[in-house]
């Protein structure tokens, strides 16, 4: 069996350094960076971690931390992120034939046929670093499960400098024994707690396990992780994107939502996203789910959790026969009680999907000459003139559900009014 | 024969036409067919590395000795070669400054670029960074 080396590479607390790019007053002070909504913390930079702030701590929780440290907060700027997610990826292109997009932070990459990984690793770093100023960790191994564990180990362990070649055996026979077994690409909570029970702990004594045992343990799975362990690649660098199964557009409201057609504006412009996912994708859905529910954690006030599905006949990527579905779903979930909901999530999920041109044809297809017209119209102009320019009335125009981004910091590479400013 | 600009990019099957063929007059073929180019892009002939080079608006004449003023776009290229008499943005203090590189005795300077404004040179220390070598400049005046 031939090894070749994959490697994963990803950037350190993202989100964090994508804002120091452009605010240098940002350097070496704690940040965080909020989830949609304003929510929790979803990026912390190494200073607030060691402030104790948690990933996911709730902001309100931590305003006393905030305030005394001079925590400098921001909203998640995704236009930002992506625009340097895009320029990181295309640095690695020079470095490599392959690229994996595994996440805006993560891309595995193809490393064969290079004499010295070390060194090509930590070329692309500093590049990536000089480029676009984006601090990236890079490990390799032979599976994309211990390539994961050596970019753990270079993001814990200041002494790798960032790059773990996990390819000299030596090496992974030394520093697997030192990982927790939790700490492993794809075992969950759950499954560390079996493992544990049965007296594995670390990398090493998962690599060990009898395959029958890890399959009884954990089903093919498990016994797939334990492979990829010991460096038989399990899970291939894709050379094509996945089909699609399924797609969600769900959001929370930044205030309540107390009445039905505040909820179905929401609903509107999730579903008219979708649609628009859909047709960048070339697919149509046979299935449309909405959900709607209250806040779980305000068990004080009433309590109301909907979701309804409906079949789309013919199956469509029409934002009209979308919006008109979910209108069905999110009439039939509205409570009847007449009991004062205040709904904080809304969403539509998409199911059953295929590319457009395999649908089954219905008689009525014929009827609706017009509609692929319309809405290519309608992706062209918002494409041209900025999202949500035509937008279907139902989803209104104030839009008071709309997401609460107070802090996002400006987008600096995609808006000219936006440009960063040198004095 | 009228002509007509072409504002937005030609879709067919998906895939945007860059040449797109002139109607052929019967009779008299055009004799430009053969010599159909893409428009000028200047801005790509400034960005000559699009992955490193970002732009920022310039606030203030720091720069006016090398020709670039107050409201100018300019596009700042992170890889660029650190050269001596280049114009670079640096950060210094946390703050991002317009600023010429230059060396006297065997040290480097950010010197201003500005001989009306009386700035000391800052020394390039460690904590100085340079941000980026200025890749060109964009200004546009007012039409009405």
């Amino acid at each position: 069996m031939s090894r070749q080396p994959i490697a994963i590479s990803d950037s350190k607390n993202f989100y964090v350094s994508a804002e120091r790019v452009f605010d240098t007053s940002l350097a070496n002070v704690p940040v965080i960076v909020l989830s949609n909504n304003d929510g929790c913390a979803v990026a912390r930079s190494d200073e607030a971690k060691a402030l104790g702030i948690k990933m996911g701590d709730p902001l309100h929780l931590i305003r006393d931390k905030v305030e005394a440290h001079g925590v400098r907060v921001f909203s998640s700027n995704y236009t930002l992120y992506a625009d340097l997610s895009r320029r990181v990826v295309d640095t690695y292109a020079d470095f490599t034939p392959h690229v994996e997009i595994y996440s805006i932070d993560e891309c595995f990459l193809d490393f064969m046929g290079f004499r010295d990984r070390e060194a090509h690793a930590r070329a692309m770093r500093a590049a990536v670093r000089r480029r676009v100023g984006i601090p990236i960790r890079v490990g390799i191994a032979s599976s994309k499960t211990l390539a994961k564990a050596a970019n753990e180990l270079a993001k814990k362990n200041p002494v790798f400098d960032g790059v773990l070649d996990l390819m000299d055996e030596d090496l992974a026979r030394w520093l697997l024994p030192r990982v927790p077994v939790g700490d492993i690409w794809g075992i969950g909570r759950r499954t560390e707690a079996k493992l544990k029970g049965v007296g594995i702990a670390t990398a090493a004594e998962l690599r060990d396990m009898p395959l029958r045992q890890a399959r009884k343990l954990g089903t093919v799975v498990l016994e797939r992780t334990v492979l990829e362990l010991q460096g038989e690649p399990c899970l291939s660098l894709e050379e094509v994107e996945p089909q699609r199964k399924g797609m969600a557009v769900t959001r929370s409201a930044s205030a309540p939502m107390t009445d039905f057609d505040t909820l179905f504006q929401a609903i509107t412009a999730h579903a008219t996203r979708a649609a628009e996912k859909l047709r960048q994708h070339g697919l149509v859905a046979g299935t449309l789910t909405v959900i709607f529910h209250t806040n779980k954690h305000r068990q004080d006030r009433p309590q109301w959790s909907a979701a309804r599905s409906t079949k789309l006949t013919p199956m469509s990527s029409d934002t009209f026969d979308l919006v008109d579905a979910a209108r069905r779903c999110a009439r039939s979930g509205w409570p009847k009680d007449g009991k004062p909901y205040g709904f904080t999530k809304a969403g539509v999920m998409l199911d059953d999907l295929l590319p457009s041109e395999d649908r089954p044809r219905t008689l009525f297809d014929v009827m609706r000459p017009k509609s692929a017209q319309l809405m290519s119209a309608l992706d062209q102009v918002n494409d041209r003139f900025g999202k949500k320019t035509l937008v279907l009335a139902s989803e209104g125009m104030k839009r008071p559900w709309a997401l609460r981004a107070d802090h996002r910091s400006p987008r600096y590479t995609t808006r000219i009014e936006d440009l960063p400013v040198v004095r | 024969m009228p002509l007509y600009r072409i504002d937005t990019p030609v879709i067919d099957h998906g895939q945007p036409v860059r040449l797109v063929s002139l109607t052929v007059s019967a009779g008299f073929p055009s004799p430009a067919a053969d010599d159909l180019e893409d428009e000028i892009d200047p801005i790509a002939w400034v960005v000559r590395r699009p992955s490193s080079t970002f732009w920022w608006r310039v606030s203030g004449d720091c720069l006016w000795d090398v020709g670039i003023r107050d409201g100018d776009l300019i596009a700042v290229d992170r890889d660029g070669t650190r050269r001596i008499g280049r114009a670079v943005l640096a950060v210094v203090d946390g703050q991002v400054t317009a600023k010429i590189l230059r060396r006297r005795n065997g040290r480097y300077y950010l010197a201003p670029a500005n001989a009306g404004e009386d700035f000391p040179d800052v020394e390039l220390t460690p904590d100085s960074e340079v941000w980026g070598v200025i890749a060109g400049v964009v200004r546009r005046y007012e039409l009405e």
